[in-house]
């Protein structure tokens, strides 16, 4: 047994487990230490991720587990926005009497997104959205004195618990075609199967991932969990499972007979997961329901690099791009919130750039690199999601994102202009020492990527899926 | 498998679900909720039984095993939110929970 | 068809007697003893009691939040068991490796266990909750 292909999420285990067992047994004001176990075992698991690097893409567990470019670049990113929410995470969680349990259940919602992005069988992508999923409805409703949060926790239990059901139907009846659930022997049974039931099972797992993704029929949640959830929740939330959903939708729709009607689907809901996205968050007064529907939007963004992922090559290096250019842009942008003690009114804002110059100037990088205006990296991110897109013929959906993208810059600098030329009010309370690393590691991490992106594409230019 | 036809485990799975579904959609109080999601997710496991034995395949038997273990556990999640949706607004009506718009 | 039906009247007519002559039985008893015996009417008579005393409260009593936890727990360690039994049934073929698996899973749910019991999931005795905070 190759145990040595799974080691990053044997030590998330074992981190998880031991972290458990230290909660149980430390008193209350030691409980904030079981975040530097968290960040050890989140530095350990990166670590022995970056040793799988070199080697070439390989299937492990008999076809069940892939350790390839894509989903080794979406675990270091994963476990980063892992280790920017636990530093986030002790001085926000100071005044809850137990929190070791916290940094447990973040280390399984991880292990089950990477387990999501690694998987190359259908039984495995079942287990790594229902671990991730379980493990983030307690995660969300942290806060059980709060009625927000407990409300956003509803919500999202529902919504997700709903969707996964229809996920695990969607492999059943995969399943029920094909007779076995490895993506390398489905692929080659799935040529000459029953239509009408193979658009039944991509509808449901279709639908399933995009829960996950947070894209249009299962996008609600997204801004309630914004608004309602524990702030370094919410950055956690709204960027790791994206990512493992990203992958394990384009690892999915690949193996679809090529003339399946896949591509139309997932590009009519990707326009209107983005145009939905936007035009909510146009209308928002709350900074953090704002971010939670831009971040709606941005998924409708990703998924037109899976439209055209079997239609051209950089398809691939383009979901990646975006993903790592969103995923730093909006943990940043959390990380500012958490700062600010989760302040959300819109008003709240005013004058913070004379208050707060240095964070203001992070939550305005963020803010730009989401956008994508050019020297941050979000701008690479979305160039290279056009170019693939109307490369591979789907002109008028690159058009309904460059409309998208315009009137998100709307919002965005909405929130910008509020910074920076209103009166001051009142004083600005931070939260401390620990979510400020945290946000200035983000941040650095967004600038050194938007430097260093020519070097980066080079990386990843080369990445394929194993199979 | 002795007698009874694959057709027949399907159709009870396909009804099984739906009324897992109708019921998730229709009933407002969170405890019929819970009990409709556990329904469906059962209707999937008795789906993957049918399949397994119809392919010959012991996947379907292991699912099963999974099915029923994540059941479990979003059940006692959804049990621990029902009751502190309980303390919180003193009902068990989803839509008393739904005050956030927009 | 016809002859099917035959044959499985022949098979088991005799569970058929039996549960005829048991509604026989049954209602013969009650019938008998209400066309036969006298009645008296009074207040205290139509009360339910139990061993002679007046049954107080409703029977749909509120139980302590405290027991879904127990059930829950209960449910979740039972279906973990379900993994040990699929391990044992391949417990030749999958060797010293599936051994350190299981021992690893079953370390896992000690340390559940012990975590349950550290934050008084376990008890549910209301005199004993020192050290129990609302840990729900």
């Amino acid at each position: 047994m190759p145990v040595g292909d799974l080691l990053p999420e044997l030590i998330l285990l074992v981190g998880a487990v031991i972290i458990v067992l230290f909660a149980a047994f430390s008193s209350h004001d030691r409980q904030a230490w079981a975040a530097g176990l968290a960040l050890v075992a989140l530095a350990l698991a990166t670590g022995f991720s970056v040793m799988q690097w070199s080697r070439a893409p390989m299937l492990s567990f008999s076809g069940v587990w892939a350790l390839d470019g894509p989903a080794i670049a979406a675990k270091w990113l994963m476990l980063f926005s892992g280790a920017v929410t636990v530093s986030l995470s002790p001085q926000w969680m100071r005044s809850d009497r137990r929190h070791g349990e916290y940094y447990a259940l973040i280390l399984f919602a991880l292990l089950g997104m990477i387990m999501m992005a690694s998987a190359n069988d259908s039984m495995q992508l079942v287990v790594g959205v229902l671990l991730s999923s379980t493990a983030s409805y307690p995660l969300v409703a942290y806060h059980r004195g709060w009625a927000p949060a407990l409300e956003a926790g509803m919500k999202y239990f529902l919504i997700g618990a709903l969707t996964n059901a229809l996920l695990v139907i969607g492999v059943v009846v995969l399943f029920g075609l094909v007779g076995d659930t490895d993506y390398a022997r489905t692929a080659e049974a799935l040529v000459d199967a029953d239509p009408f039931a193979l658009t039944i099972a991509t509808a449901c797992i279709v639908l399933g991932l995009s829960f996950k993704l947070a894209a249009f029929p299962a996008h609600a949640w997204m801004p309630d969990v914004a608004q309602g959830a524990p702030a370094p929740v919410v950055a956690l939330l709204s960027v790791a499972p994206k990512i493992g959903a990203a992958v394990a939708l384009a690892r999915f729709v690949l193996l679809l007979p090529v003339d399946q009607a896949w591509p139309a689907i997932v590009a009519l809901i990707a326009a209107v997961t983005m145009t939905l996205g936007n035009l909510a968050a146009l209308r928002q007064s709350d900074v953090r329901r704002l971010l939670g529907w831009s971040s709606v939007s941005q998924s409708g963004y990703a998924l037109m690099a899976v439209v055209v992922i079997g239609a051209h090559p950089q398809a691939l290096r383009a979901l990646l791009a975006f993903l790592a250019a969103y995923a730093l842009a909006n943990l940043a942008a959390f990380a500012v919130i958490t700062h600010l003690r989760g302040r959300t009114a819109l008003d709240d804002y005013r004058g913070l750039a004379r208050a707060q110059p240095i964070v203001t100037a992070v939550l305005i990088v963020a803010l730009l690199s989401l956008v994508g205006i050019p020297p941050l990296v979000g701008f690479f991110g979305k160039f290279l999601l056009f170019e693939v897109t109307i490369a591979a013929g789907y002109g008028w959906l690159a058009v309904v994102a460059a409309i998208n993208t315009l009137v998100s810059l709307f919002y965005y600098l909405r929130v910008i202009a509020v910074t920076m030329f209103k009166a001051p009010e009142g004083e600005v309370h931070v939260l401390g020492i620990w979510s400020w690393l945290a946000m200035l590691a983000s941040v650095v991490v967004l600038l050194v990527a938007s430097l260093g992106v020519e070097w980066g594409l080079g990386l990843m230019a080369s990445l394929r899926f194993a199979l | 498998m002795s007698g009874v036809p694959m057709e027949h485990g399907l159709v009870l799975a396909a009804i099984l679900f739906a009324l897992g579904l109708a019921g998730l959609m229709f009933r407002r109080n969170m405890i019929f909720v819970l009990m409709s999601l556990e329904v469906m997710l059962n209707a999937a496991g008795l789906a993957f039984i049918v399949g397994g034995t119809a392919w010959q395949q012991p996947e379907g038997q292991a699912m099963f095993l999974l099915v029923i273990t994540l059941a479990a556990a979003e059940a006692s999640v959804g049990l621990a939110l029902l009751i502190q949706l309980n303390h919180r607004f003193k009902t068990l009506d989803l839509d008393a929970a739904s005050r956030m718009r927009g | 068809m016809n002859q099917n039906a035959t044959a499985l009247i022949a098979e088991y007519w005799a569970v058929g007697l039996f549960v005829a002559a048991v509604v026989t039985l049954c209602v013969f008893m009650i019938g008998a003893a209400s066309l036969l015996g006298g009645r008296s009417r009074g207040r205290s008579k139509s009360l339910p009691f139990e061993s002679g005393i007046i049954g107080a409260g409703s029977a749909r009593q509120r139980f302590s939040v405290k027991f879904y936890l127990v059930a829950m727990l209960f449910v979740i360690f039972d279906i973990e068991a379900v993994f040990l039994f699929a391990w044992s049934v391949a417990v030749r073929e999958v060797g010293w490796s599936g051994f350190w698996g299981a021992a690893i899973f079953i370390f896992i749910l000690l340390a559940g266990l012990v975590y349950d019991s550290r934050v008084g999931a376990l008890d549910w005795a209301p005199k004993r909750r020192v050290r129990v905070d609302d840990s729900i």
